[in-house]
């Protein structure tokens, strides 16, 4: 008698072997008596735990499915805006959190300019030219001073016969 | 589903977002566009080149305020140089090419400068100095005038005479900018004006030049003696020919002289005007018509 033979035994006591296997049983049963007295305790051990722990006592109901569905139906929460009006709000959500992100990104990326940066940026024409503003200040000053000239025109009285 | 609500609830908060966008903040007395086009040139420099920028500017800030002004305004001259090349050539000026047109700028200065004839030709130092006196001269006589006016007051006289030149320049052509386009709002629409304060003072002399070329005298006085068609073909700008302005005055005289006659002018203040700045001319022809509209 192994493992085996012992599940067999408890198969066959719940009906759970097939037809074939029964029969094979029932002879093994009759031919071996050490087989007979497991069957039997295994018999006795089923009847205390029958005794101790008594099957529920619930009818079959045929439309539990049905009342269950129905019951989860009515039980939902009801949406507070229909199909298209949240398919709506989804994208305006999504467009809102675009273009704050990219608010956010413009701000940290821009914001990257130091005070001392931006007098910097302020002076870039300046700063960019330096070599050129004092390679050529003598002609830019002049230029400055013809263009202010021009502008200014008559304001000077006129000069006397020479 | 329509997708109309959708796109505008999208057009919406992309435009609610754009508005209330974080911009940089420009630093304190730089034109707000020009520091955007500096800023928008900053992002693209690499580190390095930033840092040289950077010790440049420390440089800079060593210099007094009449030397950083100086800079200012050669560096503005720099932009208007290059970009009259650029449109004149189709491409961008290289540095030797801009170089030798401000060698061309200044020989025409220094032919301009009025010499006796067959006295020797200047010497560079002679003429640079000739330069200093005249536009410091120029600038003090407009600054007088405005104070005769009673455009700026005595205290504001003496604040702008204490300055160093550049700074009597920078502040003298924003005074003439102002006085310009207060003209400019008899005659242009108010688009127009609008457009003209956003230029720089020597963008908006030569802006109201050409349109003393269009139209003829700024304020009441262009709108009181129109350009005829004529009056246009002879204004037509020639190198070397005297400034528009002198010019137009100069066609007009007979015609000035008859309109300020006609409204109680004195002859002698009438001789005074034609011999004196255009600017004060159109000021004081305007004011004179002003008030003559108003009786």
């Amino acid at each position: 008698m192994n493992e085996r033979d012992g599940i067999r035994l408890l198969e066959y006591l719940d009906r759970r072997l097939p037809p074939g296997e029964r029969a094979e049983v029932e002879a093994w049963l009759a031919r071996d008596p050490e087989a007979r007295r497991l069957l039997a305790e295994h018999e006795r051990v089923w009847a205390l735990l029958g005794q101790e722990c008594p099957a529920p006592d619930v009818a079959d109901s045929p439309d539990f499915r049905a009342r269950t569905l129905r019951l989860a139906e009515q039980e939902r929460p009801a949406a507070l805006l229909p199909f298209r009006a949240r398919a709506v709000a989804l994208l305006a959500a999504s467009l809102l959190v675009v273009v704050v992100g990219w608010a956010w990104w413009s701000a940290s990326r821009r914001s990257g300019l130091s005070e001392s940066d931006r007098a910097v940026v302020g002076q870039l024409r300046v700063l960019e030219n330096w070599d050129f503003l004092q390679a050529h200040g003598r002609e830019l000053d002049m230029a400055v001073k013809a263009e202010v000239l021009s502008h200014l025109a008559g304001e000077l009285p006129k000069e006397g016969p020479r | 589903m329509s997708l109309r609500p959708i796109l505008a609830l999208s057009a919406a908060t992309l435009l609610a977002g754009f508005a209330l966008r974080p911009d940089v903040r420009p630093a304190a007395d730089i034109d707000p566009v020009i520091f955007r086009a500096n800023y928008e040139r900053w992002q693209t420099l690499p580190e390095p080149e930033r840092e040289a920028l950077r010790d440049r500017y420390a440089r800079f800030c060593d210099l007094t305020p009449g030397e950083q002004e100086a800079l200012q305004q050669r560096a503005d001259m720099l932009v208007r140089v290059r970009g009259t090349l650029a449109q004149r050539q189709g491409h961008d000026a290289s540095a030797d090419e801009t170089a030798a047109e401000l060698v061309r700028l200044v020989d025409r200065a220094r032919r301009a400068v009025a010499r006796a004839p067959g006295a020797p030709e200047l010497t560079d130092s002679e003429f640079m100095a000739q330069m200093e006196t005249r536009t410091r001269r120029s600038v003090a006589a407009f600054l007088d005038r405005l104070a005769g006016r009673g455009d700026i007051t005595p205290q504001q006289l003496a604040r702008l005479r204490a300055q160093t030149l550049p700074e009597q320049l920078r502040d003298a052509l924003l005074l003439l900018k102002s006085e310009q386009i207060n003209l400019c709002t008899e005659a242009v629409p108010a688009s127009e004006a609008d457009e003209l304060m956003r230029l720089s003072p020597l963008d908006v002399a030569a802006r109201t030049d050409r349109l003393r070329q269009q139209r003829g005298f700024l304020g009441r006085l262009g709108i009181a003696l129109p350009l005829s068609d004529d009056d246009r073909r002879s204004l037509a700008v020639e190198d070397g020919a005297p400034e528009i302005r002198e010019r137009l005055r100069d066609l007009k005289a007979e015609q000035l002289r008859a309109l300020l006659s006609a409204k109680g002018v004195p002859a002698d203040r009438i001789d005074a005007l034609l011999s004196g700045p255009v600017n004060a001319l159109e000021g004081e022809a305007n004011d004179l018509l002003a008030h003559s509209d108003a009786r």
